[in-house]
């Protein structure tokens, strides 16, 4: 997958369309290879449909054919074993690159033209899913699609709410871009997981750079983009429908994608459905623990000479339970539930999905138009999102039935991009994101404000450039983003609050790619990123299950330490700065034939870090709390990936994957639920099984170790002594603390067959093939109940 | 609050667009701020008063036990719970009441204190030795009302401990099942 990146990046300094508006002179060149290989495909047959014009390419796969009359037409690939292709191709478009699939394979034959989305960043560091890969793990969740990356990790709230983790850092510090627009939501909360269904997405792709220049605020740990399938022109009528069932949780999941080309016009639908019952640890149920899903988009192109519109909608709808076993009153339950096993209110298997829960929607529709001139091209965008989001806890009487946070959150966004033509020697783009934001708290949850409404609207300039001398290519981007927030909130006593506040910043990177030779490249790439504190970091209060907190803004320290927050202060009492991040990732890349790998090395620095320290006890008529206050400081994250891919021979490769990261505060203090170490084997075996088309084995064995970097401990026990004895514990060493000791490392065994025959597909396989009982130092529920046990699945594809 | 503005005329109409809606006022329904303890004395003995306040529910501010519970030797007393959110004037022991199929309190004491019920309380184990008053629907004790009789003298705790056990209330689930709802400890004397 990273051979592909950089055998496109490398392409497109190697062919450059020769477009002549001369009758009969317009030229089209191109280069072809196998979809799964990635080598290229000699003498493959290159026709323009309609015209007995045509030639087959050289043995390296190149092709070039000249004196055509016409400024579009469509090319067709031919070759022995492999798929057909039909590629519509206008001269002012980039060189197409063509993958072909071999005839036995389910994929289809691609084409690629025009620069791919990281394209913009040739210097930083890129890691995508294959799409065998990707296959696989459709029917996950979006987080747990985006952990199998090595770097990435995922913090979840039980098995539902999952997260990306970009090296160490998430929420507010990751950015999604979805189908090339800013995916919006309630992103500052931990148990708020992205609205996305990967069953939905077509390609995944993660820059672990600092990004920020190119996609703005946010984007300090990296940036992940999704997108839905192409919408491709002169294509028959493709689709799959894909039906999935697993034993754990006795779910079941149906997807069904179709999508059409004509001449001018493309269209594309898809949909899924998902049902989830209790899932169910090696020993116990985790009661509460269902889910269910439907989503649905459509999308639609329509193609002029040098024009492309695009609409596009999509729609996701979520309900979850949370394990029931996790709920608190006080800290006295959270000892009761962590001694218990299993967890308290353990019941049959059910699908009922009971409170605590959450019901999220989320809307996306994208209006795009692409102009392509001679060697440029320019694009606006137009995107609006909704997302609502409800979350019920276990409540008293009538309230039981009302939501205790419920949300609205409308985006509106219009981007502008123009791809300069070089100059000189220099290429690059420069473009115009806006953005209005509307959050409103919907009235009736009979609770305080756990955050305030506000509206905002931010703007961002970019341009980056890149300059090939040699054998390096060097790239400098600069931006300057805007925002300003009008923020209206109510204290518990309902008393009304305003602020109105901007934040301005400039952000810059700077990058290097080198290619040391035909099968090593490195990449460096130093960027700056930056975030405005969130609504939630300023203004959050209260409390919610066993923990109290206040943000920035709402709380009061006076000399002798005593905390008070009657009053809600701003910007003049307590001046809050942006946080600021620098991130340094560097890569080298080996690519041979028989083996692949990856190193990576990255430092990320973040300034005004904003985070929680314990600040004391409170008592109240349900028992003493410890109550968290917001603070900032500085950070340090630094660590390493390792990727390789080895091919032991035709039958059998191995993949490695390790990464490690450490992390704290320049103070000394650790953070809690940081991913621990994780090394991960994967072995391949392709068999020739005469009955099938093709058969892969799969064994992968993860370990991941226990966190070495975990903060002190104070159990809770503890806690109570002290609120007993009048002592404040956090007086003298306020650092960071967990309740339970960090869990021990442990090893998972997958297991998967991949198989077909015709059109048919099946995936067959078990995860915790030895159902093991362990803990994630990362699930936020690990003091409660164990992971999940074992899971047999099975899959079944038909492609149209 | 200040104005922004000055600095971005350029900006200026799109951000008089960008005014946010003030969110509606909300009760905080479940927060309790003042518990009341009533010791009534059939018997004919001065009933006695003592409250816990907390104004900020769940604020920094320290909940305050406003007096140690002082009750008459050799005395029977009935005890009657009020939970009120002083916040909306609500009164929490009412939702309590209709909802006691899912509510329970629990009682712990210094052992010496009370005659009957004997023994130090039901907080720590599951055994009912206290003298309830009222019960749900499925004739299990609630607690709002309860019978204590003193002994002529002594003094240590009293623990009461409000557990929310929607769908696991049963004759079996003790105090360490469901959310605390409260957990309260006093002083006590008899003298």
């Amino acid at each position: 997958m990273f051979l592909r990146v950089s055998l496109l990046s490398l392409l497109f300094l190697c062919f450059k369309t020769q477009a002549q508006e001369i009758a009969c002179k317009f030229t089209v060149e191109g280069k072809v290879f196998d979809i799964v290989s990635q080598e290229a495909v000699p003498f493959v047959t290159v026709q323009i449909e309609g015209t007995t014009k045509g030639i087959a390419a050289n043995e390296n796969g190149e092709f070039k054919i000249e004196n055509i009359c016409t400024d579009e037409f469509n090319l067709v690939f031919t070759h022995i074993g492999y798929k057909r292709a039909v590629h519509h191709h206008d001269v002012y478009h980039e060189p197409p690159i063509i993958y072909l699939a071999a005839d036995e394979q389910l994929l289809e034959s691609i084409v690629v033209e025009g620069k791919v989305e990281v394209g913009d960043f040739q210097s930083n560091t890129v890691s995508s899913i294959s799409s065998e890969e990707f296959h696989a793990l459709e029917s996950e969740s979006f987080g747990d699609v985006v952990g199998s990356l090595s770097g990435i990790n995922t913090l979840t709230t039980g098995q539902n709410i999952v997260k990306p983790v970009i090296h160490g850092v998430h929420s507010n510090r990751v950015l999604i871009i979805n189908n090339g627009v800013r995916h919006e939501f309630q992103n500052w909360g931990a148990e708020h997981a992205p609205e996305i269904d990967p069953s939905l997405v077509d390609n995944l792709e993660v820059i672990k750079g600092a990004a920020t220049v190119r996609y703005g605020p946010d984007a300090l740990g990296g940036v992940i983009l999704i997108n839905p399938p192409p919408l491709e022109l002169s294509s028959h009528l493709h689709g799959e429908v894909r039906l999935t069932g697993k034993s754990n949780g006795k779910s079941g999941e149906s997807t069904i994608k179709l999508s059409k080309g004509f001449n001018r016009l493309s269209l594309m639908g898809e949909t899924s459905w998902l049902r989830q019952g209790d899932l169910k640890a090696p020993d116990y149920n985790l009661t509460n623990t269902g889910k269910k899903e439907i989503s649905y988009a459509g999308g639609i192109r329509y193609h002029l000479t040098s024009m492309d519109f695009e609409a596009y909608y999509s729609h996701f709808n979520q309900e979850l339970g949370i394990l029931r076993g996790a709920v608190n009153g006080n800290n006295e339950d959270v000892q009761n539930a962590i001694e218990n096993e299993p967890p308290p209110d353990t019941g049959p298997f059910s699908y009922t999905i009971n409170n605590p829960r959450q019901t999220v929607v989320h809307d996306l529709f994208k209006l795009k138009g692409v102009w392509t001139g001679k060697n440029q091209s320019a694009s606006f965008q137009y995107g609006f999102q909704n997302n609502d989001r409800q979350e019920f806890d276990v409540r008293r009487g009538t309230n039981n039935e009302l939501p205790n946070i419920d949300l609205k959150l409308k985006t509106h966004s219009l981007d502008l991009d123009w791809n300069h033509p070089t100059l000189g020697k220099w290429s690059g783009v420069v473009g115009i994101q806006n953005q209005f934001q509307d959050n409103d708290n919907i009235p009736g949850t009979n609770t305080p404000l756990f955050i305030p409404n506000y509206a905002q609207y931010r703007l961002g300039v970019f341009m980056i450039e890149s300059i090939e001398i040699e054998a390096n290519t060097y790239e400098v981007g600069l931006r300057y983003d805007y925002q300003f927030s009008s923020i209206s909130g109510r204290q518990p006593d309902n008393t009304l609050f305003r602020n109105e506040l901007d934040f301005q910043n400039v952000t810059a990177t700077i990058g290097l790619k080198r290619a040391i030779s035909s099968s090593t490249s490195f990449r460096s790439n130093l960027g700056t990123a930056w975030r405005p504190p969130n609504v939630s970091e300023l203004y959050s209060f209260g409390r919610h299950q066993a923990s109290i907190e206040y943000g920035l803004w709402r709380y009061q320290l006076d000399e002798s330490g005593t905390v008070t927050t009657n009053q809600v202060l701003s910007e003049l009492e307590r001046p809050v700065d942006s946080e600021a991040g620098y991130k340094w990732i560097n890569t080298l890349t080996v690519s041979k034939s028989k083996t692949d790998f990856e190193l990576t090395g990255y430092i990320n620095y973040i300034n005004n870090f904003i985070f929680t320290r314990p600040a004391g006890i409170t008592s109240t008529v349900r028992g003493a709390f410890p109550f968290f206050l917001y603070e900032q400081g500085n950070a340090i994250f630094w660590g390493l990936d390792w990727t390789s891919r080895h091919s032991i021979n035709s039958l059998i490769s191995a993949d490695l994957r390790a990464s490690y990261l450490w992390s704290q505060q320049t103070n000394g203090n650790l953070f809690v639920g940081q991913p621990p170490a994780n090394t991960s084997l994967s072995l391949k075996v392709k068999p020739n099984i005469s009955v099938f088309d093709q058969s892969e084995f799969r064994l992968n064995f993860n370990y991941t170790f226990k966190q070495f970097q975990a903060p002190r401990v104070i159990a809770i026990a503890d806690i109570a002594i002290a609120q007993e004895n009048g002592i404040n514990i956090f007086d003298r060493e306020n650092s960071t603390f967990d309740i339970l000791k960090e869990p021990n490392g442990y090893l998972l065994v997958d297991f998967v067959w991949n198989s077909s025959i015709g059109k048919m597909e099946w995936n067959v396989g078990v995860k915790n093939l030895f159902n093991t009982s362990y803990r994630s130092y990362t699930n936020r529920l690990r003091y409660f109940a164990d992971e999940m046990g074992r899971n047999f699945s099975l899959s079944l594809s038909y492609r149209l | 609050m200040k104005t922004c503005c000055y600095r971005h005329f350029i900006w200026l109409i799109l951000i008089l667009g960008c005014t946010t809606n003030d969110p509606a006022p909300e009760n905080a329904e479940e927060i309790i701020t003042i518990v009341t303890l009533n010791f009534d004395a059939p018997g004919g003995a001065l009933p006695l008063v003592f409250e816990a306040v907390d104004p900020d529910g769940d604020g920094p501010q320290d909940l305050v036990i406003e007096d140690e519970i002082k009750l008459a030797p050799e005395t029977q007393y009935v005890l009657t719970i009020d939970l009120l959110n002083s916040l909306n004037g609500d009164s929490i022991s009412e939702e309590v009441a209709e909802e006691a199929d899912e509510h329970m309190f629990f009682f712990s004491w210094t052992d010496g204190i009370f005659s009957s019920p004997s023994g130090s309380g039901n907080v720590n184990n599951g055994s009912s030795d206290v003298d309830y008053n009222d019960q749900d629907v499925n004739g299990l004790p609630l607690g709002l009302s309860t019978t204590w009789f003193t002994t002529n003298s002594g003094s240590g705790t009293f623990r009461i401990l409000l557990k929310h056990q929607p769908g696991s209330k049963t004759g079996d689930s003790d105090a360490t099942i469901g959310e605390t709802d409260l957990d309260l400890t006093w002083n006590i004397a008899v003298e």
